[in-house]
């Protein structure tokens, strides 16, 4: 593939990952609001915690909340 | 011995720079990962050569190693020795002094040149490693859309598509999560994190590997839908005992593949609710935090 295709294709990831992110943005609130404690316990613990979505995990820092 | 020199002097000036080249994009873009034909891997190594060669040779008379004016007399006598052994006979003394000559130009031409390769070498494979923030920083500037097709094309060297779908290499953050839905030809569907691939030596994929995966039951998932339509098939995910699992690209059918970031920050700047939430949770470690640490 040479630079223009390349560029192509990388459009078409750019919105493959619009797409996966509007998918699992109702698991992550709905995760966080249900699992709130449970997630706190283990942030305030190890440093981070893990939120399962249809499409995979997605990590929760305490970096991430300061970020916020 | 004229011969002998004369390949000397082509790996150093023709075949050293490529190879150097080629070794530092390696950092970047590993070998296996590009697909180049034959011409193109030559068309490469002639202008990895030839462009710092004729700016080396711009620049002899500047910096450290430079050459002396008046040293093409010696490189005369130099080559006349190489080329006829009589001349060599008759002006032995003359022909070992001009060596000396010699061997200072060619230190001053290669010092000049590979310094100006790596320079540039080094400098490619920069844009390469920020191409994904160069692209999102340029899409937020939309007068600059050409410098995105002028960097697409002079940047970026020729990878295989896979490696393009399969890795975060050219994405703005490289915490992606790639998972992938894999249909086999026998009709089973995997899924899994996207661990590693193999790409062959024309680019073709030939092997992917999942990290904890998992196969879904279809003829469960069907009976059960019989007894009830509304059944979720997300309960139908069986975990495969093991970390990592491969899959041959010959026995795949199809692949469905999803770039998610592997962080919730980019949620968070994205999306208003996730960014409440995460605020209330922020609060609760921080409650949590206090009362450890009282």
């Amino acid at each position: 593939m040479n630079g223009i295709q390349i560029e192509h294709l990388l459009s078409l990831i750019d919105g493959n990952i619009q797409t996966s992110m509007q998918l699992v943005r109702p698991d992550i609130v709905d995760y966080l609001s249900k699992h709130s404690d449970d997630l706190a316990q283990e942030i305030a613990h190890n440093g981070y915690g893990v939120i399962p979505t249809r499409a995979g995990e997605v990590k929760v820092s305490r970096e991430d909340l300061k970020a916020a | 011995m004229i011969a002998l020199v004369f390949t000397l002097l082509v790996a150093v000036y023709i075949l050293g720079p490529d190879l150097v080249a080629r070794w530092i994009l390696g950092f970047v873009a590993p070998r296996k990962n590009l697909v180049l034909s034959r011409s193109e891997e030559v068309a490469h190594g002639f202008l990895w050569s030839i462009v710092p060669l004729t700016i080396a040779w711009m620049l002899r008379h500047v910096g450290p190693y430079s050459l002396a004016p008046g040293s093409s007399v010696d490189l005369q006598t130099f080559f006349s020795g190489l080329y006829s052994e009589s001349y060599f006979e008759q002006n032995r003394q003359a022909f070992f002094s001009s060596a000396i000559t010699f061997i200072h130009l060619n230190a001053c031409l290669a010092v000049r040149l590979y310094s100006v390769v790596i320079a540039a070498s080094l400098a490619i494979n920069f844009l390469i490693a920020k191409y994904g923030v160069m692209r999102n920083w340029i899409a937020s500037h939309r007068r600059l859309s050409w410098l995105r097709v002028l960097l697409s094309t002079l940047i970026l060297p020729r990878v295989s598509e896979w490696h393009v779908i399969l890795s975060p290499m050219l994405l703005p953050s490289p915490d992606m999560n790639i998972e992938v839905d894999v249909l086999t030809k026998s009709d089973v569907l995997y899924q899994g994190a996207l661990r590693d691939k193999i790409l062959a030596q024309d680019g073709s994929l030939q092997s992917i590997t999942l990290g904890s995966p998992k196969k879904f039951e279809r003829e469960k998932f069907l009976e059960a839908r019989k007894q009830n339509p509304d059944c979720r098939s997300e309960e139908y995910w069986k975990a495969i005992p093991g970390s990592l699992f491969v899959v041959i690209a010959s026995d795949i059918t199809n692949l469905n593949i999803r770039h998610l970031p592997s962080s919730v920050r980019r949620f968070g700047q994205e999306f208003s609710d996730v960014a409440d939430a995460m605020k209330l949770l922020q609060a609760a470690v921080s409650k949590i935090q206090s009362e450890n640490s009282e």
